[in-house]
Order: C-alpha cells, then sequence, then structure tokens
C-alpha cells in the first residue's frame, strides 16, 4: 500500500518543468484566443462555431423556443442574472471581449492566474450558449477543461511578465543582479496540471474506443461503416480524396483496426513516457486525416498534445542531443550595477536570451580585467554606456549594444526593422546617450555602497 | 505543501471523474454534462446497401419563370444541425415510417418556421430528397437525382423576411 502511494505521489508530484507547464499555457491559451479571432474574421465554419462572435449575435436571434440550455451556461449566468437568463447581444459582445483581453494577458502571463480564469470562464460559457440550440460537436470540450486546469495550476510561474516582475523586484530589493540558475526551474506542483490534462485525452480517446466497441460491435470492421462515413462527409463537403478511398472497403478496415487501437492503447502514452511520441504521431497523423477526407476540424485535439511535452522533449534530445555551448561562444555584457535602469535592462536581456548566449558582468563589482585586457575600455568608459563584447572581441557600445541584442536574441528579431531603419545609426546613439545622461545613479542610495 | 497537495488532487479528482463517468458506459450523445461528453461520433456500425439521404427546402415562385428559393437554416433562423434534423424527421413522417405523436408536431414547426420567413412572392415550399446507396464494390453515385417529398402552400398573408446577416 505504502508503495503504491509513493508511486502516486511520484506519477503526480515528482519535480517538473515550470518551464514545461508555461508553454503548456501559452500554446493551449494561445490556441483559444486564435479560434476566438479566426472564428470571428471567418465565419462560424471550423473547429470552434461559438468563438464567432458573428454567429454568437445571430444565436441571439434564434426562436426562443429553440433555446435550451446546458447546465454549462447556467451556471456560468448564475452571477449575471439567474439560472433562466439568456445572453442579450450586448452580454455575448462583452463576454467575447473579455475573452480575447484575457487571452492576450494569458499569452504573455500577465496577472496569469486571473486572466487564465476568465479566459477560461468566458470560453466556457460562449461555447455552451453556442450548443444551447440542440446542436452540439466535440473538438472544443477538452481544450475549455484543460485551459481550467491551467489556469488553477501555477502555470504563470514561468515565461510570463507575472514571472519577470517578481524577478525584477527581487533584483532591485537585493540591488543586485545574480543571473538565474542554467537549469531548468522545477517544482514538484508543475506536474499535476499537465498530468491531469494527459489523462484527460486518454478519457477522450478511450470514449471513441468503447463507443466504436460496444454500439459498433465487430461489424465495425467490416470496411463499409468507414466506406460509408466518407461517403457521406465526402458528398456533404465535397472532399474527393474521401470519395476516392471509400471505393476500397478492404482499407476501410485496415483504417477502423488501426483507428480503435490508437484510441485503446492511448493511455500508454501517460504510463510509459517513452512511447508518447508514438502515439502523439499517430493522433496528429489520425486527425490530419479525418480532417483531409471528412473535413471534421480537431485542431484543439493536436495543439493539446503539447502537454505531453516532457517525454517528447526527451525523445528529442535523445535523437538530436544538445549542443554545449563553449564559454568562447558568449557574448560579455558590462553593465552599470549602481544603476536601477540597468539592472531593468539586465534583467530583460537574460529573459530573452533563451539561447543562453550572454554574460553578465557588474562594472562596479566583477570588473573582467582579462577579458578587457588589450581593448582599451575603461570603467569610465563602461559607466557612460552598455558594453557588450563579442566571442570575437569586438566592442559594442550603446545604441551599437542593444542593436547587436536585437540580432542575437531572437525575441527580438521583430524590432531589428527599427533599429536599422534609415537613419536609426544616427538618431539611435542621440536617444541611447540621453537617456543614459539623465539616468538615476544610486550610488549614495545604496546602503552597501562599494565605491 | 499537503494542502496544496490535497487541493492539486481534488481538481484532478473531479476533472477526471466527471470525465469518466460520462463515457462509462457509452451512451452515446451524452452531451448534458458539456464540457464533460463523451465521444460516440461515427460509431454505429455500417454494411453495404445501406442508404444515407440529403434535403434540401426549395420555395418555388409564384411566378412559374422566376428561380426558387433555397431556404437555408440562417433565413429560418434554426442552428444548422436543427435544420437538417428537422428536414430529415419531417421526410421520415411523410414516409409514414414514423408515425408518433410528434408527426403533428415536426411538421407544424417546419410550416410555421417557413411561414414566419418565407412569403410574398412565393406560393409553395417544396422538401426534396436525394437518395445515396453504399455499393458493395465500387464508387457511390455522386449525383442521385433529387425527388420531391412533401410540399406545402404558403398562406397569402405570409411576408418574405430578409435573411439575417450571416455568421
Amino acid at each position: 500500500m505504502r508503495t503504491l502511494l509513493r508511486k502516486l505521489d511520484e506519477h503526480w508530484f515528482a519535480p517538473a518543468s515550470l518551464r514545461d507547464l508555461a508553454i503548456a499555457r501559452v500554446v493551449v491559451a494561445g490556441t483559444q484566443l486564435f479560434l476566438l479571432l479566426y472564428s470571428t474574421l471567418v465565419g462560424e465554419a471550423g473547429p470552434c462555431p461559438g468563438c464567432s462572435l458573428r454567429y454568437q449575435l445571430w444565436l441571439t436571434e434564434i426562436d426562443p423556443e429553440l433555446f435550451l440550455p446546458l447546465p454549462a451556461l447556467r451556471l456560468s449566468l448564475l452571477p449575471f442574472g439567474g439560472w433562466e437568463a439568456r445572453p442579450d447581444p450586448l452580454f455575448i459582445q462583452a463576454v467575447w471581449v473579455a475573452g480575447v483581453v484575457a487571452g492576450v494577458m494569458a499569452v504573455i502571463g500577465l496577472y496569469t492566474r486571473l486572466s487564465m480564469l476568465v479566459l477560461a470562464g468566458a470560453s466556457t460559457l460562449l461555447v455552451a450558449h453556442s450548443y444551447s440550440y440542440e446542436e452540439l460537436h466535440h473538438p472544443e470540450a477538452a481544450l475549455i477543461i484543460v485551459l481550467w486546469v491551467l489556469a488553477l495550476g501555477p502555470s504563470g510561474a514561468a515565461l510570463s511578465l507575472d514571472s519577470l516582475r517578481l524577478r525584477l523586484h527581487d533584483v532591485l530589493r537585493a540591488r543586485r543582479f545574480s543571473p538565474v540558475q542554467p537549469t531548468e526551474p522545477m517544482s514538484p506542483f508543475a506536474r499535476w496540471p499537465l498530468r491531469t490534462a494527459q489523462w484527460l485525452i486518454a478519457l477522450v480517446y478511450l470514449s471513441a474506443a468503447l463507443s466504436k466497441l460496444v454500439i459498433g460491435g465487430w461489424d465495425w470492421y467490416n470496411g463499409y461503416t468507414l466506406t460509408y462515413y466518407l461517403t457521406q462527409d465526402g458528398i456533404r463537403h465535397g472532399r474527393d480524396v474521401g470519395l476516392f478511398l471509400a471505393g476500397y472497403p478492404a482499407l476501410g478496415t485496415i483504417l477502423a483496426v488501426l483507428t480503435v487501437s490508437l484510441e485503446l492503447a492511448f493511455f500508454l502514452a501517460v504510463l510509459v513516457p517513452g512511447l508518447a511520441w508514438l502515439f502523439v504521431l499517430g493522433g496528429t497523423v489520425m486527425h490530419a486525416t479525418i480532417y483531409i477526407v471528412q473535413a471534421a476540424p480537431f485542431l484543439q485535439s493536436v495543439m493539446l498534445y503539447v502537454v505531453f511535452i516532457e517525454p517528447l522533449r526527451r525523445t528529442f534530445r535523445r535523437l538530436v542531443p544538445e549542443r554545449s555551448r563553449s564559454p568562447r561562444d558568449r557574448w560579455l555584457v558590462l553593465y552599470d550595477g549602481f544603476c536601477p535602469l540597468c539592472l531593468r535592462s539586465v534583467v530583460l536581456l537574460e529573459a530573452l536570451d533563451v539561447r543562453r548566449r550572454l554574460e553578465f558582468a557588474d562594472l562596479e563589482r566583477e570588473w573582467p580585467e582579462q577579458a578587457l585586457a588589450g581593448a582599451g575600455v575603461t570603467r569610465d568608459d563602461a559607466r557612460r554606456a552598455m558594453h557588450v563584447i563579442d566571442p570575437d572581441g569586438r566592442i559594442y557600445r550603446g545604441f551599437f549594444a542593444f542593436r547587436a541584442f536585437a540580432r542575437l536574441l531572437p525575441p527580438l528579431w521583430i524590432t531589428l526593422p527599427l533599429f536599422y531603419a534609415p537613419g536609426a545609426s544616427r538618431l539611435g546613439p542621440w536617444i541611447y546617450d540621453h537617456i543614459a545622461r539623465n539616468r538615476s545613479r544610486a550610488v549614495c542610495d545604496f546602503e552597501t555602497c562599494e565605491v | 505543501m499537503r494542502l496544496r497537495k490535497a487541493y492539486a488532487v481534488a481538481i484532478s479528482a473531479v476533472v477526471l471523474g466527471l470525465q469518466f463517468w460520462v463515457i462509462v458506459p457509452p451512451r452515446g450523445y451524452n452531451a448534458w454534462y458539456w464540457p464533460f461528453v463523451d465521444y460516440p461520433m461515427y460509431s454505429a456500425p455500417r454494411y453495404a446497401g445501406d442508404q444515407f439521404r440529403y434535403h434540401e427546402l426549395r420555395a418555388l415562385p409564384c411566378d412559374t419563370a422566376a428561380p426558387p428559393l433555397v431556404v437555408d437554416y440562417k433565413r429560418l433562423r434554426v442552428t444548422k444541425f436543427r435544420f437538417y434534423a428537422l428536414l430529415a424527421h419531417s421526410s421520415r413522417i411523410v414516409r409514414a415510417e414514423l408515425t408518433t405523436d410528434t408527426s403533428d408536431t415536426t411538421l407544424a414547426l417546419l410550416r410555421r418556421l417557413v411561414g414566419d420567413r418565407v412569403g410574398g412572392a412565393y406560393c409553395t415550399v417544396e422538401l426534396l430528397e436525394r437518395r445515396f446507396t453504399i455499393p458493395k464494390s465500387g464508387p457511390v453515385e455522386r449525383e442521385p437525382p433529387w425527388r420531391r417529398v412533401y410540399a406545402w402552400p404558403l398562406d397569402a398573408g405570409d411576408t418574405l423576411q430578409p435573411a439575417s446577416e450571416n455568421p
């Protein structure tokens, strides 16, 4: 019994990467945000008709007799007008806007817990409303449940503006920048949301397999079952590939066996992490095929595979070992440790340095004599502007240091047109020097003033 | 630590417990507890010789030279699923496959929805059906003819309502 409890504890609470959990948050919330925007711009067709604001507004015009609210909608509406309420157009618009704003905040990790809860709540309300007129589709359900689970877990503890704000706060309070450890940030509470999502996906596939086994029986594999459905959807959606495949019942038998085997055994992806890649690949191929031949969009199911990120990353690392960077690949950043603005910049640069190419040296506390030997940079020079030294010993100063960061750090690539715009080389240094001259330098405010 | 673990266990247990409860045993389309739903799509077995039908609703203009109007779900302000279910159900009633008490209600609902949204220049509404049969081998016939299964005259007092802006 004790062994079983220990194994269960390990299964759910063994330390896991907070960054993996954060990536799951970004992908899942990003998918829902994309669906809210895409469905509204394109129309009701697609993997989430209820995400479309236009479709939602059209639904509010439907005859009240045909409105049969799902319990999920009634519960969602309780704080806004009671059990029997039917959403009006203004309310629907407010919920949709709240969902989009919360979606953006959830992706960037600003007030993550709150924004994830609002995104999950708004999505639940909108989709439940769209299914309160006797129409139901399946692609949204699992993703919405996972949104709630991620909202209730520590998914904002990494890759978020919240974690950056916390780090800034710590650095400014300590008045000293210490680089974060190069190892992954781990937590025993980073695993359970991913595990819950993994088991949820396994149960969804189990439901599909059990239905075919119990309702369909052996006849489900007779070849004509898939022929029938391929023909039906092929004609309805004009899918010639589906109609072509429907002409081969023997192929239908093979596809039927493969589909049910994958669905039935999917729980192995959770229990045997080494097999996760196989099931994720199989599931992706299955959903892509279903979309191509039957026009059934299950985008959410494919995006949800992100919750298997840990076993997938391990498999990938086995195939493609990580290249260890020699110290010669590093860029040395000289910063003024007594300047709060410089400390903020350094924390930000560290957060953006996803490839770990930067090394930082506080010019007041750790002046790198060796690295600067013969470079002709004095402390006074370094106090006037940030200096960066590349692995070949080239020195970039002020504006040009930041332009080098824009080239070096992938998240900053988007700013490159600004740094290389005509006139930027003249205007940039002027702006930089203006800011640098007027920045506060808290030398004498610091209790541990060292100069 | 213990409290946080209890919180995590409680959430996981509720989520997975609810999901398990709706899928075991398989009942087929159990949507009441959405987002906790089962997934029985495409699970009914089919055989060579099985048929499926597609339906279309057309309003015929009083001026026989004018083209007919294909009446879609957006015009009737019902969801797509509800619209086609209504047409299929009506077709089965007319073919005398269904003779339950709901027969009159279904046809009355269809006629009322059409009467509310189609009228004016249109005098007759017809329900058409196309039948596809799964062959023992080879491709299915892709363009079987449309057949009229039901038709009724529109009341003169009905007016043509503009269709709502399509979503």
